[in-house]
């Protein structure tokens, strides 16, 4: 990284403040501000929300105890009375912003049909695939949990039965053991495959059961209000979520000082989540969320 | 205080929603006069952002490409 030494930058944002090494950010000048786009569990209304992914996530997040950030922004504000129960203090959230130039609205986009998506699932995902499936006819996303060693993964698996004639458009995943599920679900139907990179998935050993979302049809079901909701919420991007603002406002606060900086209670830091939601919440909730991952 | 410089720091490029962002960024903030560099682990190479609009600026002056070993 002796370039990004020499090209000594007033701000250095990092993602995934987790993965970089504390001794690169030491030898980098100017202010250091970590951004961490990951989901993790929240604690709202006296209740933990919380997945097996979010707390490995979190997991992995707490890496950054030692690392020395400037500041240290989480994209979910929800999540940060969580952090704090774990003794971990960022500087505060950030809203992540919308490319306004390129975003569509729904109606614009109706006449996509046919594109195939595959992918890892997760939560986000389900939550917004769901309704796009519906609406759009996206012949996509079947994802299937695994298990490896004592740690839930959620790697992608298409349904090879369903997939391979409907799609005329592929987007997903590379890798050898993504090839084969390309090449059957792409050409049968001569479709066009956008394809990128991602390392094998060699974790795959035991199907356990498919998640699908229901959500689509409770929007849909109530069209007034889906409608009235969406107009309200393209409204409030066009004004206040838009990449040059959010970018302008946070670059701004931060070259100002304005934000408190992180710092950490190591000594509670070193609870397990488990060992938090149990303390809060007793164990009977702490196990809701995995009651179906042995079925 | 100005920003003149800035860097993102990130992991392995690929195609997805979050270098959609940070490519995004990049973009308004070379077009607004700040000079911008994206580091990831591995070199960010043609076909990393072939995919992505930033594609077309990729000459861009502002737009540094710097070489992460």
């Amino acid at each position: 990284m002796a370039d990004l030494i020499t090209f000594a930058p007033d701000i250095a944002v990092v993602f995934r403040p987790d993965f970089v090494s504390n001794d690169l950010l030491r030898r980098i000048a100017g202010l250091k501000i970590g951004i961490s786009t990951e989901p993790y569990p929240k604690y709202i209304f006296g209740n933990f929300h919380y997945t097996s992914d979010s707390l490995n996530r979190l997991k992995r997040f707490t890496r950054v105890a030692v690392h020395e950030f400037d500041y240290l922004l989480h994209y979910d504000r929800a999540s940060l009375s969580f952090l704090e129960l774990m003794g971990l203090r960022v500087s505060g959230s950030f809203v992540l912003p919308v490319a306004t130039a390129v975003w569509r609205p729904p109606e614009q986009t109706s006449h996509i049909r046919d594109l195939n998506f595959i992918g890892r699932s997760t939560e986000h995902r389900e939550r917004h695939f769901g309704p796009t499936e519906a609406r759009l006819q996206l012949s996509a996303h079947r994802a299937r949990r695994c298990q490896r060693g004592g740690a839930r993964l959620l790697p992608f698996r298409a349904d090879r039965a369903e997939h391979p004639r409907r799609g005329r458009t592929v987007v997903g995943a590379a890798g050898a053991a993504a090839h084969g599920l390309r090449a059957t679900c792409g050409q049968p139907s001569q479709s066009r495959r956008t394809t990128f990179s991602l390392p094998a998935n060699t974790s795959c050993k035991q199907t356990i059961r498919m998640r699908r979302t229901k959500i689509c049809l409770e929007i849909l079901a109530q069209p007034v209000i889906y409608e009235a909701t969406r107009r309200a919420g393209y409204q409030k991007v066009l004004a206040e979520l838009s990449a040059r603002q959010v970018w302008s406002r946070l670059s701004e606060r931060c070259m100002d000082r304005g934000f408190p900086l992180p710092s950490f209670d190591l000594g509670r830091f070193r609870l397990m989540p488990f060992e938090i939601c149990a303390e809060y919440n007793g164990f009977e909730q702490l196990l809701d969320p995995f009651r179906d991952d042995h079925a | 205080m100005t920003m003149r410089k800035i860097a993102f720091v990130c992991p392995e490029p690929g195609i997805t929603g979050g270098f959609n962002v940070i490519f995004r960024h990049a973009m308004e903030l070379a077009r607004s006069g700040v000079t911008v560099t994206i580091v990831c682990k591995t070199p960010i190479t043609a076909t990393h952002i072939g995919w992505h609009p930033i594609a077309k600026m990729a000459d861009h002056p502002k737009l540094l490409w710097l070489d992460p070993q």
